[in-house]
This record gives structure tokens, sequence and C-alpha cells, in this order.
């Protein structure tokens, strides 16, 4: 073990009471917030004696519906943390530009000191990616697959609610650590050698290794899941022509998340073994080489970037059709261009350090390799444009997002093509021209994933989302993103550097000013989506979904109820085409039911994954402080918790037909009926299905 | 629909036309267990390969740091004991699945039991064996080269603790509950578990000790 | 693609278990790994070649585990697991031999030798 600087003691660990920064302005303001909405989210639980069903339905739940939705409010909720670390850097650098700036709050220009700054940027990285994006598009990826795909569940229902819990414990321990001790300074990838222990004495780094080393556990364990589920879990005549595209893409990115996350968890496994026991992986001297930890991070790095965008480009395929009242265009192309990009992901790593000095040829090889992720991306911008061609558009809401969303991509694609240039890159390296276009290539995962959710906001919780608003939302969001990176790539070309708490020169003040400008508007945005959601819950019995909502819907999960019952499928649907609630449709059999019910067999709620979850949190957060008793006692704990349970053959309810019977004629009967003082998003069916 | 049509094309209804699935088919549970536990595999092999890419850039000279070399850590001769210890292990675990296969509940135990004992006998050996490199002034804070060293051998070495305790379990288990499903699932996926450990062994073998006497 | 899940050890992933290919599986890995051990102890050829035949060696092993202990093939069981399993090797060789590419090109540019 290494030594560590400041106090240790056997039974704390490095915790001490001044590791809370309780006298930081800033942080203490995030405190009271974090208090009050904890303080208002316990009272409500309290004042509806929501405890029980929260315990019951949701906590211990193995049904991949409520893990998506839980996966889902949890990113949510990150995204929420990540756009607030946003505000708090657009606004230190307009306050901090040029040697004439002020300083408040002890920092000698704008108001947070340095240290800080880099920590708000690294959590902000972090978090959007691995705690936002990623639980977001798998929360989608959870509920829709075995949806689209005809299954009642996942192949591994019990796996599915441990993954869930391995990334809610690795966003927990990134806002514990906002309270406790410190974050990594050092950006969300991480950077070598400053992540050492010597340049990084403090716990913000390992903070940031056992928050990624336990979500990236729970990312493959949710790969493992989904690919097993589309391969063995397909309704008959669900042929893999027949998928739909975001099944596809679901497929393609898991691949990646079941093959990258490995070399992630190396590489920052690597770091811990560095930062605990002294080893030289990524050290200056005694032969470590820091180049390595850059070169495995983005071994990782690149195929996670599509890992985040694919399933948003599945969401827009599903979403451009039903509003065009037409078949995908190309559908055989796109898978193929879905797949091939999942390829060429894993050979383009090193254009993530060009600079960093291998050869030309090395650098010609990289180059071309990311250039032609421009062929399968392009591909897809013109099917999607082609989808649009001739049909009978629409644009609610879903649309918007989805249409904007190939906006973006185009501008993110393109800057992308020419940051894959060398001699190009060499010149905006670690520039914020860099940070603007990935930005832009992200805010489609934005962009889809609002949309997508407004697109399947009636399937999950049974009423649409209000319109109107929806469209507040979207203008704002996409004006405000205008702002900031029009201005961003316009400072990266006159050669603003990233991650500066500084802005040492004044004349990049007015547009950084436009830059605060933008995000302002992106919070009227996010004030917007609030009012949205609250008008939605308040208005929800006038807004009862039908199985199908947009009346144009194609795939399969539009077979089901809104919302979609404990059960998915009554009778597990036998698939005759590729969009099949569209055939069905245009061939008037939707409203053709089964003859007949069977009974039907399903897991029951189970608290282990919980468990594991909570041993994990208790070991990482004692890796963190380095408290060896706490660690070894979590780790053992879970091994117990693995053995017992495999003695233990886990338990299933039987749902009766004449139960089914009962509960599908009723939704049938009444898809609109009022169903006041219910939890939004509880699903009747559930709790009579439960009790039997 | 003909086995060669992938569903490429949209059939018109007709009265052969299937809305619903009323047999309500189950699905073959063991399978894609066992593919999912696959699947897991493949994701751990990857584990390896990070660790090799690591081994590739830390044993260029740079790396040593003045400190020993493959050749003075990695004994071939000594390594190929360990090869065939460890192979033994796993030819002891192909009988359990024979046994299995024929519903013998003694037999799969007694060479499960052996299986186990052989492979903490490699374990044995991979520790005298470290044991005598950090002795010989080589533990993994000498050099990078040593570090990467150290964390293929005992990653390598993890993993087959975790397997020898998980022969452990299905020992209690065949004892206690006979080759039920749940059982025989978990046997066949301890046989994928500890066959892929020989073969990462291979590549260890082949390319840590091996390579470093060229 | 209904199945019998009540009799476990007659599921083909456990049925084609036997113990000849087990018996011949050990026989042959010891021995492709016994010549490479041979090759590299006699040192039987330069350096390059020597490395390039215990590679080729490693493979063959390798071949032999799996079709001799994982009885990896296209037959309906193990389609799945053999498909997998070739989509993954190359990103193997991709990480390893990519890397050791571009490390190798940068230790020459920066004179680390």
């Amino acid at each position: 073990m290494t030594d560590v600087q400041g106090h240790w003691d056997w039974l704390f660990g490095r915790l001490t009471i001044q590791q809370v920064p309780y006298d930081n302005l800033v942080v203490g303001t995030a405190f009271i917030f974090a208090a009050i909405v904890g303080l208002a989210i316990v009272g409500a639980l309290t004042y509806y004696r929501w405890w029980g069903t929260l315990y019951r339905d949701w906590l211990t739940t193995i049904d991949h519906k409520r893990i998506g939705i839980m996966y889902g409010l949890v990113g949510t909720v990150m995204l929420f943390r990540g756009f607030v670390d946003a505000i708090m850097m657009r606004t230190q650098q307009v306050m901090a530009a040029g040697p004439l700036s002020h300083g408040y709050l002890g920092a000698e220009h704008g108001y947070l000191p340095p240290y800080h700054y880099d920590q708000i940027y690294g959590s902000h990285g972090t978090i959007m990616l691995i705690f936002a994006a990623t639980p977001i598009l798998a929360g989608f990826m959870n509920y829709l697959v075995p949806l689209q795909i005809g299954a009642r569940d996942m192949a591994f229902p019990y796996l599915n609610a441990l993954a869930f819990w391995m990334t809610a414990v690795g966003a927990g321990l990134v806002m514990i650590s906002l309270f406790i001790g410190d974050f990594s300074h050092a950006g969300w990838v991480g950077l070598a050698p400053l992540t050492e222990l010597p340049y990084s004495p403090d716990v913000g780094v390992d903070y940031w290794t056992w928050a990624l080393q336990i979500g990236s556990i729970g990312t493959t364990i949710g790969a493992v899941n989904i690919i097993a589920t589309i391969v063995k879990m397909r309704a008959p005549g669900m042929t893999w022509m027949r998928l739909s595209l975001f099944t596809w893409t679901s497929l393609t990115t898991n691949v990646i998340g079941l093959t990258a996350f490995p070399v992630l968890g190396v590489a920052i496994g690597l770091l811990s073994l560095d930062r605990y026991f002294g080893t030289h992986f990524y050290t200056t001297g005694v032969g470590g080489n820091f180049m390595l930890y850059t070169d495995l991070f983005w071994i990782w790095g690149h195929p996670e970037v599509y890992f985040i965008i694919l399933p948003s480009w599945g969401m827009m395929s599903e979403i451009i059709p039903t509003f065009s009242q037409k078949k995908l265009f190309g559908y055989p192309v796109m898978v193929a261009a879905t797949l091939s990009i999942g390829c060429i992901s894993w050979t383009v790593w090193l254009h993530h350090f060009f600079t960093m000095g291998a050869g030309p040829i090395v650098n010609t090889f990289y180059s071309i390799a990311t250039m032609l992720v421009a062929i399968p991306t392009g591909v897809k911008v013109f099917d999607w444009a082609l989808t649009m061609v001739r049909g009978r558009l629409t644009f609610p809401t879903p649309m918007l997002w989805a249409v904007s969303a190939i906006f973006m991509q185009i501008i993110g694609g393109w800057t992308g093509m020419m940051l894959a240039v060398p001699s190009i890159n060499y010149m905006t390296h670690n520039s914020v021209f860099v940070i603007a276009h990935f930005h832009c290539v992200v805010m489609v995962t934005v962009f889809a994933a609002v949309g997508g959710a407004t697109f399947w906001f009636p399937k999950m919780f049974g009423f649409t989302l209000h319109e109107r608003s929806g469209q507040w939302v979207f203008w704002l969001l996409v004006g405000g993103s205008f702002f900031v990176f029009t201005a961003m790539f316009l400072l990266g070309l006159t050669g603003m550097p990233r991650r500066l708490a500084y802005v040492p020169y004044a004349g990049w003040w007015p547009l950084l000013v436009i830059e605060e400008i933008g995000i302002f508007v992106d919070i009227a945005a996010l004030v917007a989506f609030v009012w949205q959601i609250t008008v939605s819950i308040r208005d929800r019995n006038l807004n009862r979904a039908t199985r199908d909502p947009w009346g144009t819907a194609r795939s399969l999960e539009w077979i089901t109820h809104s919302p979609v019952p404990v059960y998915n499928f009554a009778v597990i649907p036998h698939v005759n085409a590729r969009d099949e609630w569209a055939w069905r449709r245009e061939h008037h059999l939707e409203h053709i039911m089964p003859e007949r019910y069977a009974d039907i067999e399903l897991p029951v709620n189970t608290p282990v994954p919980m468990l594991i979850g909570a041993c994990t949190a208790a070991f990482g957060f004692a890796m963190v402080w380095r408290i060896w008793w706490l660690a070894i006692a979590s780790l053992v704990a879970i091994f117990v918790i693995v053995i017992l349970r495999s003695f233990t053959s886990g338990g299933h309810t039987i749902i009766r037909a004449d139960d089914i019977r009962r509960m599908e004629d009723q939704a049938m009967r009444a898809p609109r009926r009022s169903s006041a003082g219910m939890v939004p998003g509880a699903v009747p069916a559930f709790r009579t299905g439960a009790a039997e | 629909m003909s086995s060669y049509d992938w569903g490429l094309h949209d059939p018109v209804p007709g009265p052969q036309t299937r809305l619903w699935d009323e047999a309500d088919h189950e699905h073959d549970l063991m399978s894609t267990r066992l593919f999912g536990f696959w699947l897991y595999m493949l994701s751990d092999s990857l584990i390896f390969a990070a660790l090799f890419t690591a081994y590739e850039v830390l044993t260029f000279p740079m790396s040593f740091a003045g400190g020993p070399t493959p050749r003075d850590v990695a004994s071939p001769i000594y390594g190929y004991a360990e090869t065939i210890v460890l192979f033994t292990s796993v030819l002891a675990y192909g009988m359990v699945m024979v046994n299995l296969k024929k519903e013998r509940t003694r037999p799969a135990m007694a060479w499960l039991a052996l299986s186990l004992a052989i492979g903490l006998g490699f374990i044995g050996m991979e520790y005298h064996e470290l044991h005598d490199v950090a002795l010989a002034g080589g533990p993994p804070q000498r050099s990078g080269f040593l570090s990467i060293f150290w964390a293929i051998v005992v990653v390598h070495g993890v993993h087959l603790a975790i397997g020898l305790l998980w022969m452990v379990v299905m020992l209690v288990q065949i004892a206690r509950q006979g080759f039920t499903q749940l059982v025989t699932y978990r046997l066949a996926n301890l046989k994928v578990y500890w066959l892929y450990q020989g073969l990462i062994w291979t590549f260890v073998y082949t390319f840590v000790y091996l390579r470093g006497s060229i | 693609m209904s199945v019998d899940n009540s009799r476990p050890a007659d599921h083909p992933e456990i049925a084609y278990s036997n113990a000849r290919s087990y018996i011949i599986g050990f026989v042959s890995t010891v021995a492709l790994l016994g010549i490479s051990l041979l090759l590299v102890q006699t040192h039987a050829m330069s350096a390059f070649n020597l490395l390039a035949t215990i590679s080729v060696l490693a493979f063959l092993t390798t071949v032999a585990k799996l079709v001799f202990l994982f009885h990896l093939d296209f037959s309906e069981t193990q389609r799945w697991n053999t498909l997998t399993l070739m989509l993954n090797v190359p990103l193997l060789i991709l990480s390893i031999g990519l890397t050791a590419w571009m490390f190798r090109t940068l230790y020459e540019r920066v004179m680390m030798h």
C-alpha cells in the first residue's frame, strides 16, 4: 500500500470532518438545494404513503420496464447535475476573461478557484457521458428491446436489476463526492500522469476511478443481457430482417458495451494499482508509460462514443418513418451501416491523440479509418432524408427533435471529418473547437433521446406529453445550443484552449458572452421542460393514450397496451412483417385479439440486486477513503450474497388466464378511463397479477 | 415462410396468417443462459487483451528501468510444468461433464474434487514462483515491466481462485440438490469458465514465458 | 423452438461431452506447447522466426482447445457461440496489434530504445 499525504486511521481511513467542504459557498448552496429536494421527495413519499410501493414495485423489481424507467430517472437526475456543471463553467469563463476580470469568493478571476473549476469540468464530462447519456439510453433499450422483439422480459431479469444498481451506485459515488471530499480534477478522460498519486494526492481521482469502474461493470452486465435477449428471445416470425432499427442499434451498441468496457476497466484498474500499490504503469519514471493510459482509455473511449450515438440513431430511425407515414428507406442498408459503424469504431482510437507523435503512416491509417466512418453515417443521413421524401409529413415534437438531430449530426459529422485530418488536428488539438464538435455529436443523442422520450412516453406511462410546451422546450434548447456552439466553434478556430479556469485573452470575451446567453436560453428550455412534465401529469386524464396514440406508429411495441401491462403481451404475437403494427393496421388486422389466453409465469421481485448494490456502494466508498476493513467486509458480503442466492431457485408467480382475459378486455374497452390517485406509470394489472 | 426468406418482403395476409402464437412456446432456458455466460467470457477476453496490450507497450527496454527482464522472471521450464498442471485440472473437469451427461453423481463429484485439488496445486505453484520473483528483486513496484508481468499473472490467478471457490460451491450443490436444471447449467458454465482459463494460460505461457526467453 | 427443459442432462450442450475428445484435447495442447518450449530452449531459429513459430503454435493450441474442449462448430447449438467468438477475435488482434504498431513507431521516433 502506498503512503498518502495527511491523516489516516484504520477506522475511518482518510475520512475526516475537514473533508466536508461546508465552508465553501458554492458547494454549500448545492448542498442546501440537494437537501431541500431530498426532503421534498421523502415528504412526498411519506405523505402519499408510497414507501411500500416504492420498495415492492420499484426498488426490488426485476421487470425490464420498471428498470428501464429507473435507468431513465437516474440518467435524468444526473443530466440535471451535469447541466448545472455546464452553467457554472460557462459563467466562470465569462467572468474570468482577461487580466482585468474581477475575482469573487476567494478566486483570483471569476468565482471558482482553478482546482474547483477543474473538478467541475471533470464531473461534467464524466456525468454527461457515463452517468447521464449511458443510463438514459440503457433505459430506452431496457424498456423497448423486449417489446420490439415480442418477449415477456429480458433473458436475465435478475442480472438486469443488478446492472441497473451498479450504474446507480456509480452515479451515487459521483454525487457523494460533491459533499464529501473532492472529485477528479483531471478531466473526464483522466489525464495521465496528472491522475497519479504524487500529482493528485487527494481522493478526487479515486472517486472518479471507482465510479467509472462500478458503472462500467453495470454496462457490461447489461450488454450481456440485451445481446442474449435479442439473439435468443425473439417471438416466432421475428427474423433478423424484421427487427426494428432501434433493436439493431441496441444490439450493435451492446456489442460495443460488452467488448469495450472491459478495456476501460483495465485502463483505470491499472491506474488504481498505481495509486494504491505504487506500481509503475503510467508513471513518468521507473519504466511506466503514460501514453499507455491514453491508448487503453481511447480503445474504450472511441467505441463508447458510438455506444452513445447508435441507439440515438435507432430512435431517429423509428420516429422519422412514423411521422412520414412511410417505411424506413433502405432498411437493409441502414442495418449494414449500423453494423459497419460498430466495426469501424474499433479502428480509429488514435485520432484522439494524433499529437502523441506516432509516425505519419500510423496517423494516416487512423485518419483514413476515421474518415471511413463518414460513409455509413452519410448513408444513414440520406436514408432518413429519403424516408421523408414524398412522405405524409407531420411535425409533432418527436419529429421536430429527430429532424433537428439530423442537422446536428451533419454539423458534428462535418467538423469530425475536419478533425480526422491530422494536419488540422495538430492545430485544433485541445482547443474548444474539439469541444464544440463533440458536443454537437452528443447533442444528437440529447435531441434523439428527448424526442424518443416524447415518442414513447405514452407507451410507458399511459398518457401523452403536453404538445405545446414540448414545442417550447424544443425551440429554446435548439436556439440555446445554436448560440453556445456556434460561438464555441469560432473560439476554437481562434485558438482558445479547452479546460481554462482563466481565459487570458480578453478579446474572446464577446464570444463567451454569446455562449453565456445561449446557456441561459438552455436554462429556459429546462424550465419549459419541467413545466411540460407538470402540465402533462396534471392533465393526464385528458390525454390517456390508446395502444398507438400517434396513429401512425409502426413497430411491434405498439401492439401492447399503454401503459404496457406487466406481462407485456397477453399472448406472444406471431410476427409477419417488418413493421408489424403498421402491417396489421394497413390490413385492418389490428383489432383481432387472441382467442385463447394461457397462464403466464413471471419471476418474482427480489431485493438481492439492491443489496449487492448497497454492498458495492460501501466497497467503492471504502476504497476511495482507504477504509480497508469496510472494503474487505463489503467484498466478502457480495460473495456471500451471490453464493447464498445460488442456493435458492428464485420464485415465480402465475397470472391466471382468466385474469389476463379480464385485464385485456378492460384495457381494450376503456383505454381513456381515469385512474386517479395512482402513482404515475403504475400499471393496474400489475397489482392484480402479483397478488395471485 | 420459406427458410431462405429473411423477412425482407412483407406478406399479404391470408387464411394461413397467424397473428398470435397461442401455443406460447417455451424458450430454451439452458441454451440462453449458456449463451449469456459465453458472452461474459468474450467480454473477459477483452480484459486479457487489454493487459496484453499493456504488456506490449511495457516490454520495451525503457520499461525494464534497469531491473529484471522477462528472461529473469519467467522460466519456460517451470511455466511448462504449470501448463501441464493446469491442463490436467481442465481435463479432470472434462470428466465431470462426461459423468454429468450420464447423470452419475458420485464420480462427477470425485472428478470435480480432483480438478479442484489440481487447480489449488497450480495456484500454489504460481504463488511459489511470484514469491521467488519478489525475493529476487522483482516486486511489481520495481519497474513498469514488472508491474504488468505481475498484473497478468495475478489477474489470471484471481480468475482461477474464483473458479476454485465456484467449484466448492458446486460440490455442495451437487451433494444437496443433485443434477437439477440449475446445477446442470452452472456446471456447464463452470466448464466454460475453467476451460477458458486454460485457454488464456496458453497465451500467458507463449507470450510471457516463452517469448521472454527468445 | 420449443424445448423440453425437464431433463437437463439431455440438453445438447451437455450431451456433446465425451472423454475421448477431452483426452485428445489435453494431449494435443500439451504436445503443441511442448514443441514451442523445445524450440525456444534450443534457440532453433532466429528470434523473429521463433516468435512467429511459437505464435502459430499458440494459435494451433487455441484451435485444438476450441474444437476438442469447447466443442465449437456450426451445429444448431453451438452456432452462436462460434459466431460471436469469430467476431470477437478481430477485436483482440486489433487492440493488441495496432497498439504494438503505434508504440513501436512512437519509440523509434522519440529514440527511447
